[in-house]
């Protein structure tokens, strides 16, 4: 469990960096365009944060362990915590070597070391802030493409109160039928409309299942957050909402639906 | 001065591939008429809203147009079409999608340079089309000629002393299993021989006349 040790767990310990590090991300995906027209876009991916982080004026004792960090976790990961950052979790390990270079008499600066995170890696703390970390990952892209797959009877159908104007609706008669998508990022939110004539679907993870996802409520409701899954490690993910071809037992009707899903990034 | 003429000029690629569907591709987003006419593909259905006009409607997804040579005589024209192979939904790209559903493989193609503006073309190209690269964010297509002759048969037999058919090939109709000589004497099924005879040989007996036995297998091309 290396996630568990953390190389700065308080706002006060020494070892964490100096002030006013990069919160950097590289790019994650492939983007083209013709002369004129609308971008295209497709996340290929799951390079996770990269942090240059400094430490100037440290103890020997200090500078060796930031050292010990690098050589034992060099094929392993850490965790790193952003107290400035709202102490948000970075779980990766220093992918160049941890040089110190003494400054004076027990006084010891490290430099432009790199933190990589670690895509697939545990977490001691997944991030969770959903009102400023997360994003939007529509079902209609702003550029106009469809990013959700189906398969089996699925109607693209326009709704206002949809995140992106559009949901598709699946009849959830055969079992067979499912709608699917690719993301990049931490855990997700599903969200979704209810109502009185909605069934049951089935939420599955990269192939695990979350558990089903019930449509219905009494009254028509605007799209909510039907599913949150938090405890997802940095990766490129599959969200699949399978039919059951069920319902509540007070619903009056089958429907799914897929509308959105809220993605951590 | 070019440049001040008015809105540069656009690339046009209309494709209508041998199972008839029709594709419209160009370097912008734009409407305009069409040389190619075809069925609207299947994938169209996954669109948000599919063009009500299916072969005016030009998607932008021509990225680049390179090394167009005009022969002017049965050696191939040639030119490179870049397509870009990113679009889609967020597990399968549109242009690999499409090269999966069928081929594009002898696919008819006509490439404009077309003038906006003026409504007019001022080059104009027609071809087959070959898929040249899959890469991961585009797709090239490479173009072969529009009579090529490569792809007609020959003649599909000759008339000879020698047999036509492969061994035990319908035809042939041969069972067991040990191959002539695709002459009439090594032949097991006379009846069946697909050849001309024009030497007739009788299997006497060498001690009651001296006749030649070796099987003719003269080939005779007309």
């Amino acid at each position: 469990m290396p996630q568990t040790d953390i190389l700065n767990p308080t706002p006060t310990h020494p070892l964490n960096p100096d002030y006013g590090f990069q919160r950097k991300r590289p790019v994650t995906h492939l983007n083209l365009k013709a002369n004129r027209g609308v971008p295209f876009f497709r996340d290929i991916t799951d390079v996770g944060h990269q942090f240059v982080l400094n430490w100037n004026d440290k103890l020997a004792s200090h500078a060796r362990k930031l050292k010990w960090y690098y050589e034992q976790y060099r094929d392993g990961v850490f965790t790193l915590i952003d107290h400035e950052g709202g102490g948000r979790h970075y779980v990766g390990r220093f992918s160049q070597p941890v040089e110190p270079i003494p400054t004076s008499h027990n006084h010891w600066s490290v430099q432009q070391v790199l933190f990589d995170e670690v895509p697939g890696s545990p977490m001691v703390l997944y991030p969770g802030d959903w009102q400023d970390d997360a994003i939007w990952q529509l079902l209609i892209s702003d550029f106009g493409d469809v990013m959700a797959a189906v398969s089996g009877s699925w109607v693209l159908t326009a709704n206002a109160a949809s995140q992106s104007g559009y949901e598709y609706v699946g009849a959830n008669a055969a079992t067979t039928d499912w709608a699917a998508f690719q993301y990049y990022g931490y855990g997700f939110q599903f969200w979704a409309r209810t109502g009185p004539a909605m069934g049951i679907g089935q939420l599955v993870l990269d192939g695990t299942v979350l558990g089903n996802v019930d449509f219905y409520s009494a009254a028509a409701a605007a799209p909510s957050a039907l599913m949150t899954q938090l405890n997802v490690p940095l990766g490129i993910h599959l969200v699949q909402l399978n039919a059951t071809a069920t319902n509540d037992i007070a619903s009056t009707g089958t429907q799914i639906v897929w509308d959105a899903l809220k993605v951590m990034r | 001065m070019s440049a001040h003429s008015g809105p540069a000029p656009l690339g046009l690629l209309d494709v209508v591939r041998t199972n008839g569907d029709s594709f419209h591709w160009a370097n912008a987003q734009v409407s305009a008429p069409s040389v190619y006419q075809g069925n609207t593909p299947a994938w169209a259905a996954t669109l948000k809203t599919p063009p009500a006009s299916w072969d005016t409607y030009y998607f932008p997804w021509l990225l680049n147009v390179t090394g167009i040579h005009l022969y002017r005589s049965q050696q191939a024209d040639s030119a490179n079409f870049l397509i870009q192979n990113i679009s889609g939904n967020s597990i399968q790209r549109d242009v690999a999608g499409l090269l999966r559903a069928a081929s594009f493989e002898g696919a008819l193609f006509a490439f404009r340079i077309w003038l906006p503006k003026l409504q007019a073309v001022s080059f104009e190209m027609h071809g087959t089309l070959t898929v040249a690269v899959r890469g991961e964010q585009t797709c090239t297509f490479a173009t072969k000629p529009l009579y090529d002759t490569s792809t007609t048969d020959g003649n599909p037999y000759t008339v000879s002393e020698t047999c036509q058919w492969n061994y035990a090939e319908p035809g042939c109709g041969d069972t067991t299993n040990n191959p002539c000589a695709n002459s009439y004497v090594t032949c097991r099924q006379p009846n069946r021989f697909f050849g001309v005879l024009n030497t007739f040989q009788v299997n006497l007996q060498p001690t009651l006349t001296q006749i030649n036995e070796v099987a003719v297998n003269r080939r005779r091309m007309i």
